[in-house]
């Protein structure tokens, strides 16, 4: 279970976090949808403790991390596993040693991290590309290998940050289908943000709508869909003629 | 973002000095960060061992040929402006003084913070804006205790080890180029420089490079952790280190002089 309470960002003055609240609770998928520059990214990279708030908590479990020192935090970390935008493979990096990486440190026996290296590619669908290097793929692959990297370790909590951005709908429909499958197999809790509207109705339980700062509109799809509030009608039909003004 | 350039001179003078208070901050709770973390487990051999080899040995081209030229030109010079009064005789001593205290660690110094700290910034900067460092993080690796702690630590072991073969490289150059060239006797060349190059001069040299390593593998990774805005901002980041860290070199180089004491041991 992640509560998010009240939780305020400003960078260079600009406000960008402005009174979050949310509940994820476990095995769920959650989708944070929100325009560009509403506060996705930022409010993701607070989940997993990568940014601190100007005020607010989170609870992740009970355990409240924005006031953690720095090496309790590392421990919750390992409940987290992160797929990135652009994927944030180590392109210096073999995919097999990307996907070695975290589970080096987690102090794993050789071949039981070869056991996971493997089984990890095989369940996002690429299995024998270990000796690849990132620039060798595309950018749904780079994606996938992401996705392996993280669900490696094992994590309780996914979180994915536009994780059908930058791929063609087939692609992202197969990634869709992967987000989904990584619940039933693993039964972890998802955090998604994406601006994707195709996709967030696909695979959401709850949808939450980020909008300046701050969640207005929290549902099931169904909810969302039949939502009386215009920005997220706007939203979801995608009109740039509505209550929110493109300059 | 705050529109800077549209404020008056005088504003903008300001607030660039209290950037530069601001950043001189950061690089102090960098430092002790590093310094906290050395000791901490785990230690990142693998990539240790990889920057020892990326700042010793593939720098050895670029030092070898700085520190031959300089040896030579000093020597050269030297010779041609002693001969005046005749005391051309004395080369040996003053191209050992210079070249181990002063101009090889300086030039050794200068030349890796081109190649190095350069690098360091390019590419601690591209995984910054490519989120790599964010990704180290989920991983479960501190990104100060892997990236910044084994560049540190190879900068200040590599950059004492090339100044002292720097020295040698020089020394050979100048006693080439005053013997084979300028007809200086090779025995009186050597009996100068051992006579009046004491160890103090080659040890004051060899200390001052363990922090211009220091200073070179610092800036060189804050400069690119705090890099942002993709490829723009990566290439003002290794321009920056660059600068920052040369300059640092030079106004270092004279406070160290300054204050070691056996430095200034005649």
């Amino acid at each position: 279970m992640i509560r998010i309470i009240d939780l305020h960002k400003s960078f260079d003055g600009k406000k960008v976090l402005n009174g979050v609240n949310l509940e994820i609770v476990d095995g769920e998928i959650m989708v944070i949808m929100g325009g560009s520059g509403a506060g996705k990214t930022v409010l993701i990279k607070h989940i997993i403790g990568l940014l601190k708030p100007d005020r607010g908590k989170i609870f992740v479990d009970d355990i409240e991390i924005t006031s953690l020192s720095e090496e309790k935090l590392f421990k919750v970390v390992r409940l987290f596993g992160m797929v990135f935008q652009g994927a944030a493979l180590f392109d210096s990096m073999t995919v097999e040693e990307n996907i070695r990486f975290g589970l080096e440190r987690l102090g794993l026996p050789p071949d039981e991290i070869e056991r996971r290296v493997k089984d990890s590619l095989e369940r996002v669908g690429l299995p024998g590309i270990e000796k690849l290097m990132p620039s060798q793929l595309s950018g749904g692959m780079k994606k996938r290998v992401g996705l392996a990297r993280a669900i490696a370790l094992k994590p309780k909590i996914l979180l994915y940050d536009e994780p059908t951005t930058g791929v063609d709908p087939i692609r992202a429909d197969s990634i869709n289908k992967l987000i989904l499958k990584m619940k039933d197999s693993l039964g972890v809790t998802s955090v998604i943000i994406t601006h994707d509207i195709v996709s967030a109705f696909k695979v959401a339980d709850r949808i939450a709508m980020l909008h300046e700062g701050k969640i207005i509109e929290i549902g099931t799809p169904e909810q969302i869909k039949n939502s009386s509030n215009p920005i997220v009608q706007q939203f979801i039909k995608g009109e740039s003629e509505g209550p929110v003004k493109i300059i | 973002m705050l529109e800077i350039e549209r404020f008056p001179l005088i504003a903008r003078f300001f607030w660039r000095m209290g950037r530069g208070v601001a950043d001189l901050g950061e690089i102090s709770i960098l430092v002790a960060n590093v310094f906290k973390k050395i000791f901490t487990k785990p230690f990142e051999k693998k990539v240790f061992f990889a920057q020892l080899m990326e700042i010793g040995n593939r720098s050895l081209p670029v030092v070898s040929l700085t520190s031959l030229f300089t040896g030579m030109v000093l020597a050269l010079q030297t010779i041609i402006g002693m001969k005046r009064f005749g005391g051309e005789m004395y080369v040996g001593s003053v191209v050992g003084i210079s070249l181990t205290k002063e101009l090889i660690p300086v030039l050794t110094g200068l030349m890796i913070a081109g190649r190095v700290g350069s690098a360091m910034a390019a590419e601690i900067g591209t995984m910054k804006v490519t989120e790599q460092i964010d990704a180290l993080f989920t991983l479960g690796a501190d990104p100060i205790k892997y990236l910044v702690v084994p560049r540190f630590l190879s900068a200040i072991i590599m950059v004492p080890i090339l100044t002292a073969y720097g020295d040698a490289i020089g020394l050979i150059g100048g006693k080439f180029v005053s013997v084979q060239l300028m007809g200086i006797n090779p025995v009186l060349f050597d009996e100068f420089l051992l006579l009046y190059t004491e160890w103090w001069d080659v040890t004051s040299g060899l200390i001052k490079s363990i922090f211009f390593g220091g200073i070179i593998a610092i800036i060189g990774c804050y400069k690119g952790l705090k890099t942002e805005g993709g490829a723009e901002g990566v290439g003002k980041s290794t321009t920056s280190a660059v600068v920052v860290s040369s300059i640092l070199i030079l106004i270092a180089d004279f406070f160290i002089a300054k204050i070691l004491p056996f430095s200034m041991k005649r």
